[in-house]
């Protein structure tokens, strides 16, 4: 997990917790005991991963380049975690990843080299800034909805 | 039959039979699947890490790297001849 990449893994069978088992096809498939946190659920609330949702739709419409975006530990070393993540995200040559590590306070944008005569590393650079903003007040989703959408506006640019 | 026998047998007993089933149901019922607190910037991250893409949405490039062969390639080309380019920020 040290670079936060999302590509299978090889798990051993005993170091799974209780009630979880590897099926014949590889998934690990496992209980949840009733009454606890589900640590499979999502953190967010509904309407902010709705709000996301919409977000990233109207931008990969606009633009014609897929935004994917990451929440996850990146590692020590950020900047080369993200390099690492955005081989794993769909469409990875031809798309822009907002990769955020919530624990090392860092952002990091990366765009796939086939969109590289639309998106410049000062778009890139504008998501950044604007996701900032809302990262300080502590608010994930309203900067990385900030981001998506200014970063596809800069793509797309005022005459469209 | 008195007016008291006529609350007691109308009136308490029903009472008292609604409310041992409120205790009893509110022993009993749990939360099936309680929702993780809701997550704010500061809070150290230990989640599994998520990744959000508009999965429906088509571009001019999902067939290309929609197979699994390609995927593949990409994995194998490494990293850093796919990268256009690249900012980062802290905050």
């Amino acid at each position: 997990m040290a670079s936060g990449d999302v590509s299978i893994r090889r798990v051993s069978e005993e170091n799974l917790p209780v009630g979880h088992v590897v099926t014949a096809s590889g998934r690990v498939s496992g209980v949840h005991q009733v009454g606890t946190v589900n640590p499979d659920l999502s953190p967010f609330a509904t309407d902010e991963l709705i709000q996301l949702d919409e977000a990233l739709i109207e931008a990969t419409r606009r633009t014609r380049v897929r935004f994917n975006v990451l929440v996850g530990d990146l590692g020590a070393d950020p900047a080369a975690g993200a390099d690492a993540a955005l081989v794993a995200t769909p469409e990875a040559e031809h798309s822009v990843l907002i990769a955020v590590s919530p624990n090392q306070h860092a952002i990091e944008v990366r765009y796939g080299r086939g969109v590289a005569h639309k998106v410049d590393d000062r778009i890139a650079q504008l998501g950044i800034t604007a996701a900032t903003g809302s990262f300080r007040d502590g608010d994930l989703i309203d900067g990385l909805v900030a981001a998506v959408r200014v970063m596809s506006a800069a793509i797309t640019g005022p005459s469209s | 039959m008195s007016i008291l026998e006529t609350a007691l047998i109308f009136g308490l007993i029903p009472l008292v039979l609604f409310l041992a089933l409120y205790v009893f149901a509110k022993i009993t019922s749990t939360d099936p699947a309680p929702r993780p607190a809701p997550y704010r910037l500061g809070q150290t991250w230990d989640h599994a890490p998520v990744l959000w893409s508009a999965t429906d949405e088509v571009t001019p490039y999902t067939h290309h790297s929609g197979a699994a062969h390609s995927g593949h390639a990409e994995l194998t080309a490494g990293s850093a001849s796919l990268i256009g380019g690249r900012a980062s920020g802290k905050w």
